[in-house]
């Protein structure tokens, strides 16, 4: 579950348009090799996200912990 | 076309609808406009953009519309290049309908668009496009409890497979009567309206979904799932990426050079036989100004096309297939230490078939430090013209065994000029876009919309090489043949003149003044580089008489750092041209010319200083 976006203005209106946004549940399918992009699912929606602009992206678990790219 | 890149531009024409086509990117946006306009499309310049919009005029039951086709954006308020573009054209263009493109399938988010284009207050029209992906997905969409609650007409098509767009076009003629109650209007006010609506938006959004959409309970899409497993497969993933474009440009070479071949006899043919007896009358310099410089130079760029056509043809399969944007995804982790992307290397790896369609296909890219870096880097990969080059050196000066291994070494040194040129410049062309990609579902192409599109970029391409490439094989045909009377090319000439001008700056790294003049030639493109050492020894390159020629003249060390040079520096003048035209700067363009010639001279000199330091001659 998407918990907070912490990024610049011009990366969350990219996000919140791709369906990452507060509330929102999104799966990690796949980590790319040698800290690659992170294959990941929201919604209807399959993305890569670089792990750099991940690292932005708050992510709970389901028990509230915090997931790191 | 009739009227194409007429540098007038467009304006509105009085009693003309226009219609501006609006959606995000991956929706099938153009795949649906060119569907419309039956692909009669030309690139206009509107007042106040920098960038040109593909537009086309239609008649729909009897009306003129005029079709502009928007930049694919995700958002009315983003801050990308494209949604400013946008936002401009919306605010200082008058429009009497906005048809919306969404992604059927992907509704959950898209609808956003739609309901930003609503809160404008502009007459509207909302097309859920891929009607067949939101079935094989499982998305159900109730179109009337969707039209109602938007108060705007909704259809579902599927252009890909043309369903749905008679329906498209009627109700695109009804909205138009319904609209021209009063006159087309520029949007006022755009951002603050947009801001004012923005609290609301999420809430209206979830509300309009839960009414008219349902959602599978899983995700149904067990092909892409199984495909990715492998192809995106951490130790697999590459390995089976780098077989497939070997095999790619196998057959675009197989199929391509053959072609050309065949149009560049058919053109050579075409001058002796038919132009050279028609011109007999003409004055000798007239007629081969005529013969030698003008049709050799449309030639050059004809002798382009089928490789271009099939490049393109092979880019559209893998692109709309949805494998393009997993290369990027398996290459994104080196060519970000490199300051570039996974996109940047898919592109330089075409750019080893041709650097020009390779340095069009930068347009993917937004940002424009990330474009300008990977058009920087794309004219190292050695391309099929330099291999020719490089086959008849190499056979030349070395057995067959030695000269594998000279081929070899360039191609690695094409990827260290690369590699070491975005390493060097990254801090100046810094991209400031976070990579943010969509994986689509794998799909199937369909032959016309792949066809079409690889016939549009041809067109393209047609459209600005011919001028620059004719300018360019005039200009060195004179430089050859003036003053009047001296033999071609010969030292008398003005090249031969450059060529010993150029002595004191050539000769550390080998270069003789012949040699040179080959270079001259090679700037246009490499394609002449054997023609032009043919004329310039007064033997054919066929017979074998060339190869004795140069060997007689010229050492294999000489012969390498000639080879060395060839591959580092600019290309051919349709590259060149082609960046000026992308890049829209004459600065970054001279730039990138005299890099790559520095980088050239440095690495031949070095080699060639070397080679005398060990004594090779």
């Amino acid at each position: 579950m998407v918990s907070a976006l912490e990024v610049a203005p011009g990366l969350r209106h990219r996000l919140e348009a791709l369906g990452i946004k507060p509330g929102q549940q999104v799966r990690v399918l796949r980590r790319g090799w040698w800290s690659g992009p992170i294959h990941l699912r929201v919604g209807m929606t399959e993305l890569m996200l670089r792990r750099v602009d991940a690292a932005h992206v708050v992510v709970l678990e389901g028990d509230g912990s915090r997931v790191h790219p | 076309m009739t009227h194409c890149l007429d540098s007038a531009g467009l304006v509105q024409v009085p009693g003309q609808a226009t219609v501006a086509v609006v959606g995000m990117p991956n929706t099938g946006k153009s795949t649906l406009f060119t569907q419309l306009t039956s692909a009669h499309a030309h690139i206009g310049n509107w007042p106040g953009l920098t960038v040109d919009l593909m537009q086309a005029e239609l008649t729909l039951e009897g009306r003129s519309v005029q079709l502009v086709d928007l930049p694919g954006i995700y958002d009315l308020r983003g801050h990308s290049e494209d949604e400013a573009v946008v936002r401009r054209f919306l605010e200082s263009t008058p429009v009497d309908l906005v048809v919306i493109i969404l992604n059927a399938s992907q509704i959950d988010r898209q609808l956003r668009l739609a309901l930003q284009v609503q809160q404008l207050g502009l007459p509207a029209l909302v097309l859920l496009n891929m009607a067949d992906e939101a079935r094989r997905f499982g998305v159900g969409i109730d179109l009337e409890a969707l039209s109602g609650r938007l108060k705007l007409p909704v259809l579902l098509i599927s252009a890909k497979y043309r369903q749905g767009l008679g329906q498209a076009r009627h109700a695109i003629t009804k909205a138009l009567l319904a609209a021209a109650s009063g006159p087309a209007t520029s949007v006022q006010d755009l951002e603050a309206n947009l801001a004012a609506a923005d609290a609301d938006l999420d809430a209206a959004m979830a509300s309009i979904l839960q009414a008219a959409v349902t959602f599978p309970a899983q995700w149904r899409d067990a092909l892409t799932r199984r495909l990715d497993r492998w192809l995106l497969h951490p130790l697999l993933g590459l390995p089976i990426f780098f077989v497939v474009m070997a095999l790619m440009f196998q057959a675009i070479y197989a199929l391509g050079v053959p072609l050309q071949e065949a149009l560049g006899a058919l053109i050579d043919g075409f001058s002796l036989h038919v132009l050279t007896p028609a011109l007999a009358s003409w004055p000798p310099f007239l007629r081969a100004f005529v013969v030698d410089g003008l049709v050799l130079g449309i030639g050059t760029v004809s002798a382009f096309l089928p490789v271009i056509f099939l490049f393109f043809l092979a880019m559209g399969v893998v692109e709309d297939s949805g494998y393009l944007s997993r290369a990027a995804f398996l290459m994104d982790a080196f060519m970000e230490r490199l300051g570039l992307d996974g996109r940047s290397f898919v592109l330089s790896l075409m750019g080893f078939g041709c650097n020009v369609p390779a340095i069009l296909g930068t347009r993917v890219m937004r940002s424009s430090g990330l474009r300008l870096l990977s058009m920087l880097i794309i004219p190292f990969s050695l391309c099929s013209a330099r291999l020719n080059v490089f086959l008849f050196m190499a056979s030349v000066f070395f057995t067959p065994r030695q000269g594998a291994l000279v081929i070899f070494g360039l191609y690695l040194l094409s990827f260290a000029a690369a590699i070491f040129t975005a390493l060097l410049f990254k801090g100046r062309f810094a991209s400031e876009e976070a990579l943010v990609l969509e994986l689509p579902p794998y799909r199937l192409p369909t032959v016309p919309q792949v066809l079409r599109r690889a016939w549009a970029e041809v067109r393209h391409f047609w459209f600005w090489a011919r001028r620059f490439i004719v300018f360019g094989v005039v200009s060195i045909w004179l430089l050859n043949n003036l003053p009047f009377g001296v033999a071609p090319a010969s030292a008398q000439s003005l090249s031969g003149q450059l060529g010993e001008l150029l002595q004191p700056l050539l000769a550390p790294i080998g270069i003789n003044p012949r040699l040179t003049v080959a270079l001259v030639f090679g700037f246009i493109a490499k394609e002449i580089v054997l023609g032009g050492l043919a004329v310039i020894y007064g033997q054919t390159a066929s017979s074998g008489g060339l190869g004795h020629a140069l060997a007689s003249e010229v050492s294999w060390v000489q012969a390498v750092s000639f080879m060395l040079f060839t591959l580092l520096y600019t290309p051919c003048l349709s590259t060149v041209a082609v960046i000026r035209t992308e890049s829209k700067r004459l600065g970054f363009t001279v730039f990138s010319v005299l890099w790559s010639l520095i980088l050239a001279w440095l690495v031949s000199f070095c080699f060639y200083q070397a080679a005398w330091l060990f004594g090779w001659r």
